[in-house]
């Protein structure tokens, strides 16, 4: 039946001290050093806790299974790791609840290593297909100095989600990370992305959100040393009552390092929700910082919600650049006008203008057929609004 | 310093390192606060039932509610430590003369006698301690039916539109500090302003804290009837203690069917307050409401003047800008709640940092569902002199309306190198050169400041700079 | 109030304090706030309409609730809220007395 709430709630009445900087993360591998969030703190209030299905305050069984396949050329060493593993503490701390429970709760790793100064030829390809259930992972991409790898994270199928993604780009070497999140519609994936980035090395990231229930995918890059470079990118259209939460945060703690964060997204459907934070640090004494991030939105039909919030932390007065950009807005009227002038269909004309928003960012990735995979993914979601 | 033509402003300089006066209205007045101190309050005033009551439920709020776990570092305020209620005159003075001669005194030093005089054109109101002592309206505002008082006054004599307004913007319980001003206010501007009714000259007001320790909570509540316009100008300056000083106001404003107001602060409080505002407006259909934001001094300043945009057509918009010296705060910034259709805002956030000190843009733009075609832009520039200061960004943007357009832009910079050569080349200072650049920097707003108040803010800024080099 | 309705008992009357208010979840977890005032039993969503709040964690005067931590009064009749910062009404709900049995009906949202 019904069950009245007669516990007092809490109420915090502390001058607790206000951390230093906001955004920097104070995580750890332990879950219990996080308390069951309530839906107010600052790192959860956008993300609707009632359907997390449990993640946020986990009590029940780890049941899920997920069909793992790993297609990687030679130069790559694919292991299935135990937890004592000490490689999978070397990335960043998981920064909530969720994510340092899948710490706290993985069975097995799967570790990839590319071998130190090798350009694979072909992308590694990882498909991850949930089979339901709740499921815990972790994940470690490791690029030795002077490797070069494109990977591609392919995920679909349904089930409760939650897992870290480390990546350790070594001296000198160049990682594109692709990660496609295509669940079905009752999937929930709470995801964190930890990428060190060593001295020149490059970091890019395409990150691809079309599907699930509730996506929150929290994207970390820290560097290691002077000459690293972070790249940002993702893409996401969020339909009638998807919920996708990005949150990325880059920590330039090191001088002479670089990043770029462009996020774009699309919306159409009723309760569509999409939430993008870009936080950004620029740490003490640093100097020659490059950074700039930038969030865009096209909000496609009514009762669709966007939070854009991009934070930026400065800490020094010594910047090579610095700022960001958010811009929500509908579609180009006068774009659409152009082209239904020219005898194009309504339908079609904003076909096209989706297509050219998007363009740019799909070019990034670097496979032709995933391109097209995806183009056709969004058009399909277009489609289905119309 | 090139001189000025403005010889109220002469005194200005001299309180960079704080004065005050003897502390006779202080040293009677206890420190904490409970619910006997909140009750002793209201029966000094007077005041009707509902006031004494929505105070002690302000009381239960603020102890309830939590301190707020963002911005700024709030755990040197000491609520035991604080004087809640100081009354410096029994009285209200009703002419210059009549004001007592110690803060005579202190207003000399602030230069504030020659400017009213100046300015006797405007009614100005200047509040000493928790009351205003002084106040005198210009007779033809008074025939054209404005209301200019001080909110102690006003709650005796204009009961009914005070009931009805006051707390109807911004509820006690809206934050930590506006259930404590709700509890303990004293003091602060009332004005009214009838239908159609073109208020020409800015009507002003001064405050100042002058007893060690003291929290100031001063109350404004502004209602321009529909088709009017107001200026209203408050300007805030504080000597220097040593320990810690708490100003937390709240300011509700009502702008009706195509009226306008525009409220325009410069807070130059000393660096050992806590500067802690709630300033929100409610903008019906038509109506456009300003805020025009200076925070020069302060420890701490957390401010973010919002505007409802209830009616369609309404607008919004605010001017700031912020300067953070050594050991300053300043977390700033503003909210616009699109809660309409065809409705506007524009926020523009200039800041400075220098000598470490840390200034922060954080904002909100909300478009509710419903509030088709809205608009709104927001930039935010912020400056950094050196490589010890900090500067942060945390916009908050939230659309829930598909035909609707929002552009937020932030640029973080440092004093250019070229800039700085050239002026210096053309024989400039080094400290000279850097003041400039910072002058130009903050002018699209200082130009919209009235003529006094963009000198005093050039000649502030100059002190702010002193040292800043080298 | 159709009899047609579908109504859940979700409480007793002298659970909930007089010009008080209780919180409780449905079976299908939706979090009812139960409000008695004036003489009246009122149910409204218990999630205020401005931020992620319970509203039985506020207090009842003269048939409305106030949310706790900013302030907002919604009209219990209605849902409509009366002050900033909340500017969306909340969902209420039909309730109806089977003697000491408190139903609510959530076939309809008036909002």
């Amino acid at each position: 039946m019904t069950s009245p709430s007669t516990e007092p709630k809490a109420h915090s009445h502390g001058l607790g001290e206000i951390p230093f900087s906001k955004l920097a993360t104070h995580g750890s591998f332990d879950v219990n050093d996080f308390p069951v969030p309530n839906g107010r703190e600052e790192e959860w209030r956008f993300t609707p806790l009632r359907r997390m299905k449990g993640l946020h305050d986990f009590k029940g069984e780890a049941d899920g299974v997920d069909k793992l396949d790993v297609d990687a050329p030679e130069g790559v060493t694919v292991e299935k790791v135990g937890r004592d593993d000490a490689r999978l503490r070397t990335a960043g701390l998981p920064a909530d609840r969720v994510t340092a429970q899948a710490h706290s709760s993985f069975e097995e790793a799967t570790v990839l290593t590319v071998a130190k100064g090798t350009a694979l030829e072909r992308p590694i390809t990882i498909e991850r297909q949930a089979q339901g259930g709740t499921r815990f992972d972790q994940y470690l991409i490791e690029l030795e100095p002077m490797a070069e790898a494109i990977v591609v994270l392919k995920q679909t199928g349904t089930g409760v989600r939650a897992g870290n993604l480390d990546l350790h780009v070594g001296e000198g070497a160049r990682l594109t990370l692709v990660s496609v999140q295509d669940w079905d519609g009752d999937a929930v994936d709470v995801t964190q992305h930890n990428a060190q980035v060593e001295k020149d090395g490059t970091f890019k990231s395409i990150v691809v959100t079309l599907g699930g229930d509730l996506v929150r995918l929290s994207p970390k890059v820290a560097y290691k040393d002077r000459g690293a470079n972070a790249e940002l990118y993702g893409l996401y259209f969020s339909s009638d009552g998807q919920h996708h939460e990005h949150r990325s945060l880059i920590d330039h703690n090191v001088s002479n390092t670089r990043s770029r964060v462009e996020y774009k997204g699309a919306l159409s459907g009723k309760d569509a929700h999409a939430v993008w934070i870009g936080d950004v640090i620029i740490g003490e004494g640093t100097t020659g910082t490059d950074s700039y991030e930038i969030n865009r939105n096209l909000q496609l039909t009514d009762d669709t919600r966007v939070d854009s919030v991009p934070n930026l932390e400065i800490f020094t007065g010594e910047v090579e650049g610095a700022g960001h950009a958010s811009a929500t807005g509908r579609l180009d009227e006068i774009h659409l006008f152009y082209l239904r002038s020219r005898g194009i269909p309504e339908e079609e004309a904003r076909r096209l203008v989706i297509r050219g928003y998007f363009l740019e960012l799909i070019n990034r990735i670097p496979i032709e057929d995933l391109r097209e995979e995806i183009m056709e993914k969004v058009e399909q979601k277009l489609a289905a609004h119309e | 310093m090139t001189s000025i033509a403005h010889p109220e402003l002469e005194g200005l300089g001299t309180y960079e390192y704080g004065w005050s006066d003897s502390d006779e209205a202080g040293a009677s007045a206890r420190r904490g606060i409970n619910e006997e101190v909140v009750r002793d309050i209201s029966a000094k005033k007077d005041e009707p039932e509902w006031m004494t009551k929505l105070r002690l439920k302000s009381l239960r709020l603020f102890d309830k509610k939590p301190m707020p776990q963002w911005g700024a570092d709030l755990s040197n305020i000491d609520f035991d430590n604080i004087k809640y209620f100081v009354r410096s005159t029994e009285q209200q003075a009703t002419s210059w003369e009549d004001l007592p001669e110690d803060i005579k005194n202190t207003y000399d030093k602030l230069g504030i006698p020659e400017a009213e005089k100046q300015r006797l054109v405007a009614g100005v109101a200047a509040q000493y301690e928790s009351e205003v002592v002084y106040h005198q309206i210009r007779e033809d505002l008074e025939e054209q039916g404005v209301l200019f008082l001080d909110t102690d006054t006003a709650l005796k004599e204009h009961p009914e539109i005070f009931e009805e307004y006051f707390g109807s913007v911004i509820p006690p319980g809206d934050n930590k500090f506006s259930a404590l001003n709700t509890a303990v206010w004293s003091g602060g501007s009332f004005i009214y302003v009838p239908k159609n009714v073109h208020v020409e000259i800015p009507l002003q007001a001064y405050f100042r804290i002058n007893t060690e320790n003291m929290g100031q909570f001063e109350r404004t509540l502004i209602i321009v009837d529909e088709g009017a316009y107001v200026h209203y100008v408050e300007g805030c300056t504080a000597p220097i203690y040593k320990s810690d000083s708490l100003h937390s106001a709240v300011v509700e404003i009502i702008v009706k069917k195509n009226a306008r107001c525009r409220y325009t602060t410069i807070q130059n409080w000393s660096n050992n307050v806590f500067n802690l505002v709630t300033k929100r407006a409610i903008a019906e259909e038509g109506a456009t409401m300003e805020w025009i934001d200076g925070n020069i001094g302060s420890q701490v300043t957390m401010k973010y003047p919002a505007v409802y945009l209830m009616g369609e057509h309404a607008k919004g918009e605010t001017l700031s800008i912020a300067f953070a010296s050594e050991g300053q705060h300043q977390d700033t910034g503003s909210k616009m709640v699109h809660c309409a259709p065809n409705t506007s805002s524009k926020v523009v956030s200039k800041s400075v940092a220098r000598g470490g000190g840390r200034s922060s843009y954080r904002g909100l733009i909300q478009v509710q569902e419903g509030a088709s075609t809205a608009k709104s832009s927001v930039e935010c520039d912020a400056l950094l002199i050196d490589t010890i200061s900090r500067s942060d960004t945390y916009p908050y943007n939230d659309l829930r309306e598909d035909d609707a357009e929002l552009a937020h832009e932030a640029t973080v910079s440092k004093v250019s190198e070229d800039q700085l050569f050239y002026l210096m080349s053309r024989g400039m200072e080094e400290e000279e050169a850097m003041g400039m650049i910072v002058r130009g920097f903050v002018e699209p707003i200082a130009r919209e400041l009235p003529m006094e108040y963009a000198l005093e803010l050039n000649r502030l800024i100059e002190l702010q700079m002193e040292g800043a080099v080298g | 109030m159709s009899e047609s309705a579908h109504w859940v008992k979700v409480a007793e009357l002298d659970e909930i304090p007089d010009e008080g208010v209780l919180g409780i979840e449905t079976d299908d977890e939706t979090p009812i706030a139960l409000v008695r005032s004036e003489g009246e039993v009122f149910a409204v969503r218990d999630v205020c309409s401005h931020a992620e709040v319970a509203l039985s964690e506020g207090e009842v005067e003269d048939g409305t609730i106030e949310c706790w931590l900013h302030g907002s009064c919604f009209d219990l009749r209605s849902g409509a809220p009366l002050n900033p910062p909340a500017t969306k009404a909340v969902p209420t709900y039909d309730v109806k007395l089977d003697g000491d049995d408190v139903l609510v009906s959530l076939d309809r949202e008036n909002s």
